[in-house]
């Protein structure tokens, strides 16, 4: 009797560590899978994507960052930002007086709403509150002004929390963290098998970038696009090029998947807004 | 009696012509195209419905309108088993990706 006790004791502790790792520990192998398959680099090293794997690519994107392409989408975002409402009042009444803490607060847990709250979800909370209407996620104006706020919060660090005492925001990590290792579409491809197992590899003539540092730089600018996106914009362009159908912008899948990316990210240096191929 | 037994044989020959006659080809392709879109759907809130899989029901919905009723029953059926292979990814799924995890 004592030995069964004993053993399903035993077989029980060993399918909770196997099965929940606690958000710290993922996050500690998350990045030491990285600097262990790219040895030499220091996990600080990866906040640039893809031109931190691609030496050539690197030096052509820091001339391209002298006069980044970025630039007058953050001068359009500032001036977004100062722009009154009808009521008077503009963003700084929901964000506060000081822009450079903004970028860093984001995404969090919002334990009234009881969901992931994203920057770009809070500006538009932030218009409708104030009798504005709100804009589209991917691309414009919300990009403009999520690239302002980043700008301003450049060089502070990556600090997303998931409170302990809230089972659902655990729940919430869970699963953008599901959804990051579940293989779909056509091609059947997760983000990891893309910015995990085949980072620094060619995808026809791109290299693919890690998925540490994958959520520092954005709302990015890409060439591709040829106008600036945020980082959801990206995550339905990824989902679609495996022949996935894409989730809606601000939904709660993709809101899942950013906060535990974010998470991944804790301790690393913000440096959006950035320029992409 | 007679009137009786008649109508019962016209009713169980009727029955039988009914059921042997085959479904018209027109029919059969909108059962294809509706089958498809059903499995679509199911795919859909499986989260894992694939981006090819609309298209195909819509092509094939399209070659009804022109006629092509064979072209439409092959491409819904190809949407269909899409759709239901993509329901067994998010089932599959569900169950490996814990395995993925870097340790």
């Amino acid at each position: 009797m004592i030995r069964t006790i004993v053993l399903t004791a035993i077989a029980s502790f060993a399918f909770s560590q196997a099965t929940f790792a606690t958000p710290e520990e993922d996050r500690t192998s998350y990045t030491n899978y990285f600097t262990n398959k790219f040895t030499g680099m220091a996990p600080a090293e990866f906040i640039d994507g893809v031109y931190a794997l691609d030496p050539a690519s690197k030096e052509q994107w820091k001339q391209i960052e002298e006069f980044p392409p970025y630039e007058i989408d953050v001068d359009t975002g500032e001036g977004l930002y100062n722009k009154p409402f009808a009521n008077g009042k503009t963003y700084a009444s929901c964000f506060g007086e000081d822009t450079s803490a903004v970028r860093g607060k984001y995404p969090n847990w919002d334990a009234k709403k009881e969901m992931v709250v994203t920057l770009e979800l809070d500006i538009n909370n932030c218009r409708v509150a104030n009798g504005e209407k709100p804009l589209g996620y991917k691309k414009g104006p919300i990009a403009q002004l999520s690239a302002y706020i980043a700008m301003q919060g450049r060089g502070n660090m990556i600090s997303v929390s998931i409170p302990s005492d809230s089972p659902k925001a655990l729940a919430a990590y869970e699963n953008g963290k599901e959804f990051y290792y579940s293989k779909r579409g056509q091609l059947n491809f997760s983000c990891a098998d893309c910015h995990m197992s085949n980072a620094g590899n060619y995808v026809r003539a791109d290299k693919l970038s890690a998925g540490l540092g994958h959520t520092s730089h954005f709302p990015v600018y890409r060439s591709k696009w040829g106008e600036l996106g945020t980082l959801q914009r990206r995550f339905g362009g990824c989902n679609n090029n495996v022949r996935a159908k894409a989730f809606e912008a601000q939904g709660e899948e993709y809101r899942n998947l950013e906060y535990f990316m974010a998470y991944m990210n804790n301790g690393l240096e913000l440096n959006g807004p950035g320029a992409r191929k | 009696m007679k009137i009786i037994k008649c109508t019962i044989l016209f009713a169980a020959i009727g029955l039988f012509v009914g059921c042997a006659t085959p479904a018209k080809p027109q029919d059969k392709a909108v059962a294809s195209c509706d089958a498809a879109d059903t499995s679509r759907k199911a795919a859909a809130k499986s989260g894992m419905e694939w981006t090819t899989t609309s298209g195909l029901i819509k092509t094939g919905k399209s070659s009804i309108e022109e006629g092509k009723f064979d072209d439409a029953i092959s491409t819904c059926n190809k949407a269909k088993f899409e759709a239901l292979a993509s329901i067994d990814q998010a089932k599959t799924e569900s169950k490996l990706w814990q395995s993925r995890i870097p340790k």
